[in-house]
């Protein structure tokens, strides 16, 4: 066998709270474990943990701390089964304290024990926000999803979010002089609105030192986030993704893929009464089609 | 005229260089409503002088590529419409909206499928508009919008307004 029994990593993220990011990573393993694939979704949300109740388990007694706190040895042992078939989960309940300021070496190893599991598809649920736990373990994915509301705030975080994310891979990528300080200076300085352009940044990096601009070029290429907009209303708000991802190209250079838009749909109200997930208790309804198409955009990207 | 610049407002505009009049006039209305005042996926992006800026430079991009391709057409390499495509006819005084849209596509060249890939709207719905098939329709506030979008790929000149008149058959029937 070759190296490619490593899972595939899906970290769904979104700058701002309520957005369905829970929802979306719940549905999204589900949907993977129904077209058979051994996956395990994983709670990272540590603020607010809440992806058991969606999947309708228990809160478990393992969960990530027992792995931080050494209690085990390994991450998989912290794995739980779920009602779906193909599908585990891991908690993150409890992790918040250890979880609050883990030092880079604990992140780190448990990145690469995700990276580990024996399993097809690990789902990451992210927690809101753009504090650099949060970007580090997006980045480590292999497919990035940010959840965006057709609201201006959520838009606005969004923004924030993959400028957050992109200056943060950048810098990971660069430990030469000069550079890390110019990132630090392009994040600091404000404009009006507070955002600046990261192929302004890349442009300046040119113009100091050539050769680390281009390998920031190189760096800049390899980030492509996915956005799925979420809860749309109107046919404008199903216009949006491909407008973001227009601006995102034009404003920042970098290239974001719009992987659809999932429609407002009186059936997760139905569903969370049900203590069952959406893509599971109506397999026809729109919510658990736009799943569906977003897990197949995702798995077309792999080929 | 500067190949380099040129090239530019193709990118800025998301063309390629063979693009047609009707593409780039497309595309230049795209944008236009993206940098738009107001507009959801790029207000929080930028300040309103970095807005002007960019609009600015739509338009001029767009008055650049408008010239080059009025001259490439002229220098004999095949436009894609004919001159009665350029200009649509008015519709006839006892044609029906679908009809005109229909004709309209005709005589641009497009199929319904070319269409449908424009606009994102499934070519089925395109039919039923097309042959009025009320019953079929979605429902009104979707029905708008698939008009609206089918309209402007056939670049009529006031897609609002073909909306609402599509949207008055509605009424008619249940009348």
């Amino acid at each position: 066998m070759n190296k490619s029994h490593h899972p595939r990593v899906w970290g769904v993220g979104g700058g701002k709270g309520g957005v369905g990011k829970t929802v979306i990573t719940a549905n999204t393993a589900i949907s993977l474990a129904q077209q058979g694939k051994r996956c395990v979704a994983m709670d990272l949300d540590l603020g607010g943990a809440n992806l058991h109740t969606v999947l309708g388990v228990p809160n478990p007694d393992r969960s990530l701390t027992d792995f931080l706190r050494r209690k085990v040895d390994s991450l998989s042992e912290t794995m739980v089964s779920t009602p779906y078939p193909n599908l585990h989960f891991i908690s993150g309940s409890k992790a918040l304290l250890e979880m609050a300021n883990p030092k880079f070496s604990q992140k780190e190893k448990l990145i690469r024990q995700i990276s580990s599991l024996d399993v097809d598809y690990v789902l990451l649920d992210l927690g809101s926000g753009s504090a650099f736990n949060t970007l580090d373990f997006f980045l480590s994915a292999d497919e990035g999803i940010l959840v965006v509301l057709p609201e201006p705030t959520s838009v606005e975080n969004a923004y924030h979010f993959i400028k957050a994310a992109f200056y943060r891979k950048l810098k990971r990528a660069t430990k030469k002089t000069g550079v890390a300080e110019a990132i630090d200076k392009a994040m600091e300085e404000k404009v009006a609105r507070g955002i600046q352009s990261p192929r302004t940044l890349i442009n300046n990096v040119l113009q100091i030192n050539p050769e680390a601009g281009h390998s920031l070029e190189e760096e800049a290429k390899s980030f492509k986030p996915n956005i799925i907009v979420n809860q749309t209303r109107k046919y404008n708000d199903q216009e949006l993704g491909s407008e973001i991802v227009q601006a995102c190209l034009d404003y920042f250079g970098i290239m974001v893929r719009n992987l659809g838009y999932i429609d407002e749909d009186d059936s997760l109200r139905e569903a969370v009464r049900l203590r069952r997930a959406v893509v599971d208790s109506f397999p026809a309804c729109p919510f658990t089609m736009a799943i569906h198409t977003v897990v197949t955009n995702l798995l077309g990207a792999e080929i | 005229m500067d190949k380099d610049t040129l090239k530019q407002d193709y990118k800025l505009l998301g063309l390629d260089e063979n693009a047609t009049a009707h593409e780039a006039r497309r595309s230049y209305h795209r944008k236009k409503a993206l940098y738009a005042e107001g507009s959801l996926a790029t207000y929080s992006l930028m300040t309103a002088e970095q807005r002007e800026e960019m609009l600015d430079r739509i338009e001029r991009a767009y008055m650049r590529i408008s010239t080059e391709i009025e001259s490439r057409s002229m220098a004999g390499s095949a436009p894609l419409f004919s001159q009665s495509a350029a200009t649509p006819d008015p519709p006839g005084s006892d044609e029906s909206i679908g009809t005109y849209l229909k004709r309209r596509r005709k005589t641009l060249g497009l199929t319904l499928r070319d269409v449908a890939n424009r606009t994102r709207v499934r070519s089925t719905y395109l039919e039923n508009i097309e042959d009025e098939n009320l019953e079929d329709l979605p429902a009104p506030v979707y029905l708008r919008g698939f008009v609206l979008e089918f309209a402007r790929v056939l670049d009529l000149p006031d897609p609002e307004s073909i909306a609402t008149a599509y949207l008055k058959l509605l009424g008619k029937d249940e009348a």
